[in-house]
């Protein structure tokens, strides 16, 4: 073997020349490369900027910093790490974020693990029915939850309509009502389905010749538990315990509505009062510090999952899945279930659901139910004279969120095709690999702090783009940037199933470029396209966190348009709105489901 | 129809690795059969991908019928779809959302045929491979044979000059691939295409092709026809690769080495690393004990159907046994256990010096006078391109 390359006789000049003309014939390079531009500018741009704006002078804030605007400063960063108020500013919420995101995560992981063992190792009655009831939560935006427990649980603290439970005489104390209890209890049950499908994927994949294996070696059944499930779980435990708390701790709408008759402030909340009261320059520090821990917590996972990796379970040859008897805890377990199905799903969504036939909350005559609420007309309210199903906001909320979620998710959906096609042929290995992360950022950011990064770069023109806030145009970037990670990911696997042989053998057989694209990899991709569509577009729908931000009365949409509805008492519409969100959110997922035939489960790992 | 010239062509994925082709030159006739045969990872798809034009080279030329098609000097590269060189892959990798008759018909598309002429094209493709009635099937409804022989008819119906086929019988199982060799053959007689393919199994190769060209780590070892590669392999690689079980390999210096080189009427003066390699249906056994023949002990006794596989042991008194295969369509009359007497035919006997390199047997006076076999005196190495395997 010769040690040194023999290509060493061609100049640097005759192997660029010949890459040159190789480059030519495939648009490959040239298409990542200006993908990898668009997510430098939607993705990689607004996160750098906004760390920039921690230590950058703000308008407005010259006297306060003795600094003129767009000097550099540490004043933002003493204001909230080290100054009189960083405890209530800072600390308080901090703690409340750490409070409510570990809680809720350990609960979730208990119960949640629990769930999935009795569906997928046991002989629990009607197992398939409860495993698709139990995943319902995961469906629904986090904040149909707290809306719910506010219209049952509301106590006098506040003004407007009383809860259900206080319109029947119960009299509850705040901390039932509002603030760390109700907030963690909702974040545990929407956590919940998560673990299901994460902790459920591992134990089917998990061989149960494996248990066996250690039974025929006369470990008990404890032993086995404890020394061959528990350690070849752990990574699957580990890794939706991670995915949860860097998701609970950018986690916005619970908080809001539950805890904002309290002052029960987390970070996220902080960072959206901090806007709203023009402090950019604390806002920027908020999201900087949300960003880390999310950063930190999921390299976390990444590194703990390749560490996991090492003890990946051989051959899936002849897997069997063999069902444990429950013997006598058959029926506290199945009712066990079906409370949680109680609880998860047809308690909240019923008191919606009721509260917005009812004129008054909790009081079950028949003169009390109506459907002016839906489809009445002339009501004697100040605002929203019309049943929203009548009023021309609500169509025109409806309207503005399809629009603006909908082409950003068919944007979203083309982007990630194109970049799963890319990150498996670029010819450059940089490309490829800068693309898949590029693309799985966002995913790392809490949405809030995400919004808050897109405030702060895209609300001031910059070169040829205008100032973009107010216009749909920066809800319609900021979505796009948000759910590439599910779109590249939906791209990517799609991508990696179909192989390049399909593809060579149209080339090998004549087709150029776009008669490849149009005629093979688009129509084999058909569902994946769907899905990649369908995908963002529910998360989008259900999203509260960049429109909370991002959207002004201009661009409404139907979440902007609910949270209006409950900061102005309007209940029973507000809880309609929120319905109407449910529903769409709960029937796209469905139709993915039946498109691509796997479930959710798929879509969440990777 | 056309010619392939390969010159010194190579190919590195990753710099500073080896080349996964390195410097590879041959010429492929006009209307060869010509196989690439190697382990996997020896570089012989990428060969095949590099003539198809899906991958492009490191370095070096490739020219088809005077077109160059690929060469890194001068700066010049034909992207695959230009080439019109036709290749069916291993996969077959059929487009799983058209019809067999889309299938074939896609290409001719392409071409800008009018529908009449596509029709009828693709009628004579579907009775020449035997897949009538599958025209209006997807492929995941056809069975691995089916996908074969319409991944072979969307190719062929193209009419390429060259035809690249990658692990052609490697997917079926025993019954279709006698079937489909029968069919390579009689479409390659048929349409005179110039067909290169590659694979790693040496009975594909050794039944398919007029020409083989075996490959190890990305550097071609020997070309010649399936009878030269087995009888007067070029190196100890190519005697080890081919041949089912494989070659017998022990140093030339060892005594039973020696005798059975005399007795086969070589000379027994060896340079040191020698080896001696000996073909196992070469190996002769029998009762009667002569000056020349090496006692040996009969192991065990495999029979695979219609022949038996003979494991012996050498007796002598060196510490290490000496072990060596024999494989015979006689039925043995042997047992376990038994003593024997070993001769070796000189045909099956192959002398390797100790870079690998085939040597030629020197005869001793007495033999010279009765053996004229050219094989033995000065080996015919002007069919085989011989390449240094270190």
């Amino acid at each position: 073997m010769t040690e040194i390359s023999h290509t060493n006789h061609l100049s640097p000049l005759q192997k660029w020349r010949h890459r040159l003309v190789i480059a030519k014939c495939d648009p490959t390079l040239l298409i990542g490369l200006g993908l990898l531009f668009i997510f430098a500018w939607l993705i990689a741009a607004p996160i750098i900027n906004v760390l920039f704006e921690v230590f950058t002078v703000q308008t407005g804030d010259e006297m306060r910093t003795g600094a003129d605007a767009g000097q550099v400063t540490g004043y933002y960063l003493e204001r909230v790490f080290a100054s009189r108020m960083s405890s209530i500013i800072f600390w308080k919420p901090l703690w409340n974020t750490l409070l409510v995101s570990i809680t809720s995560m350990l609960l979730s992981m208990v119960i949640g693990s629990i769930l999935a063992w009795l569906l997928v190792r046991t002989n629990l009655m009607g197992r398939r029915w409860l495993s698709t009831a139990l995943i319902i939560p995961f469906m629904l935006p986090a904040w149909t939850f707290a809306l719910a427990w506010t219209t049952l649980f509301k106590n006098a603290t506040i003004g407007g309509q009383p809860g259900w439970a206080e319109a029947m005489g119960y009299q509850l104390p705040d901390w039932v009502s509002y603030g760390a209890f109700p907030t963690i209890l909702i974040m545990t049950l929407n956590y919940i389905p998560f673990v299901i499908l994460l902790v459920g994927n591992a134990l089917r994949r998990l061989d149960s010749q494996l248990e066996e294996a250690g039974q025929m070696l006369g470990a008990s059944r404890g032993r086995v538990a404890l020394s061959i499930v528990f350690p070849l779980m752990r990574p699957a435990l580990m890794s939706s315990a991670l995915l949860i708390f860097a998701d609970a701790i950018g986690e916005f709408s619970v908080p809001y509505v539950l805890g904002l008759p309290v002052q029960f402030e987390t970070l996220a909340t902080s960072l959206y009062r901090a806007i709203g009261t023009q402090q950019n320059g604390v806002a920027a520090v908020f999201a900087g510090v949300i960003l880390v821990v999310g950063i930190a917590t999921l390299a976390l996972d990444t590194w703990m999952m390749r560490e996991a990796r090492r003890f990946a379970i051989i051959g899936s040859k002849g897997a069997m899945e063999r069902r444990q008897s429950l013997g006598w805890l058959q029926w506290p377990a199945t009712i066990l279930a079906l409370v949680m199905v109680f609880i998860g799903v047809v308690a909240p969504l019923g008191a919606l659901a009721l509260s917005t036939v009812m004129h008054l909350p909790g009081r079950f005559e028949l003169s009390n139910f109506t459907l002016d609420y839906w489809i009445g007309t002339n009501l004697d309210t100040v605002a929203l004279r019309n049943g929203i199903l009548l009023s021309s906001e609500f169509w025109n909320a409806a309207w503005s969120s399809i629009s603006i979620v909908g082409s950003a998710s068919i944007c979203a959906g083309i982007l990630g095709l194109l970049t799963g096609y890319i990150v498996l042929r670029s010819p450059l290995k940089f490309v490829s690999v800068s693309l898949r992360q590029i693309t799985f950022f966002p995913y790392l950011v809490p949405g809030i702090a995400f919004a808050a990064a897109f405030l702060t770069l895209f609300a001031v023109p910059h070169g040829p783009i205008p100032a973009l806030y107010g216009t749909p145009m920066i809800l319609f970037l900021a979505l796009i940037a948000d759910q590439m990670p599910f779109a590249s990911r939906a791209g990517i696997s799609a991508m990696t199933q179909l192989g390049s042989d399909v593809e060579d053998s149209a080339r090998v057989a004549g087709a150029g470029w776009l008669r490849r694209m149009f005629s093979i990899i688009l129509p084999i991709q058909r569902n994946a396209l769907v899905t990649a569509v369908l995908m963002p577009f529910i998360s989008g729908i259900k999203g509260v966190s960049l429109f909370i931000i991002l959207a002004v009365p201009a661009t409404d949409v139907l979440t902007t348009f609910s949270i209006r509805l409950i900061d102005f008492n309007y209940t029973q519409a507000a809880n309609a709105v929120v319905l109407m969100i449910a529903l769409i959110a709960l029937f796209g997922t469905i139709l993915i489901n039946r498109l691509t035939g796997t479930g959710l489960a798929q879509g969440l790992e990777s | 129809m056309s010619n392939i010239t390969l010159n010194n062509i190579s190919k590195c994925y990753t710099q500073g690795h080896p080349p996964a082709v390195d410097q590879v030159s041959m010429e492929i006739q006009d209307g060869a059969f010509m196989c690439v045969l190697g382990p996997s990872g020896c570089g012989k798809s990428t060969i095949l991908r590099m003539i198809a034009g899906l991958e492009h080279l490191s370095d070096g030329e490739i020219v088809a019928d005077g077109r160059v098609l690929d060469n890194v000097a001068k700066g010049l590269f034909i992207p695959a779809e230009k080439r019109q060189i036709g290749l069916v892959f291993q996969s077959y990798a059929l487009w799983p959302h058209m019809t067999v008759a889309r299938n074939i018909e896609f290409g001719l598309r392409l071409k800008g045929l009018p529908a009449k002429e596509r029709k009828k094209l693709v009628a004579e493709m579907i009775v020449m491979l035997k897949i009538e009635g599958l025209e209006d099937r997807y492929p995941a409804q056809l069975s691995g044979g089916q996908q074969q022989r319409v991944a072979l008819a969307r190719t062929l119906a193209m009419n390429p000059g060259i035809l690249l086929l990658d692990e052609p019988l490697s997917n079926l199982d025993a019954s279709l691939r006698l079937s489909m060799r029968a069919e390579l053959t009689r479409l390659h007689q048929e349409f005179g295409t110039t067909i290169v393919f590659v694979t790693h199994d040496q009975w594909e190769a050794m039944t398919l092709a007029t020409q083989i060209a075996v490959m190890n780590k990305g550097t071609l070892q020997q070309i010649g026809t399936p009878d030269d590669i087995y009888e007067r392999p070029a190196n100890r690689f190519v005697a080890e690769f081919i041949g089912n079980p494989p070659i017998n390999m022990i140093s030339a210096e060892t005594k039973p080495a020696q005798q059975l080189m005399h007795q086969a009427g070589f000379s027994m003066s060896v340079s040191e690393g020698t080896q001696l390699g000996l073909r196992p249906e070469g190996l002769q056994l029998s009762r009667e004990a002569s000056s020349s023949s090496v006692p040996v002990t009969i192991n065990d006794i495999l029979p695979t159907g219609g022949a038996w596989i003979i494991e012996l042991t050498v007796d002598q008194d060196e510490t290490s046994p000496l072990n060596l295969v024999h494989t015979t369509q006689t039925p043995p009359l042997w047992q376990r256990g038994d003593q024997a007497n070993l001769k070796v035919a000189s045909h099956a006997m192959h002398l390797f010096n100790a870079d690998g390199k085939r040597q030629p047997f020197a005869l001793t006076p007495k033999a010279a006078t009765y053996r004229t076999s050219a094989d033995v005196v000065s080996p015919d190495f002007s069919q085989s391109k011989i390449e240094d395997i270190s």
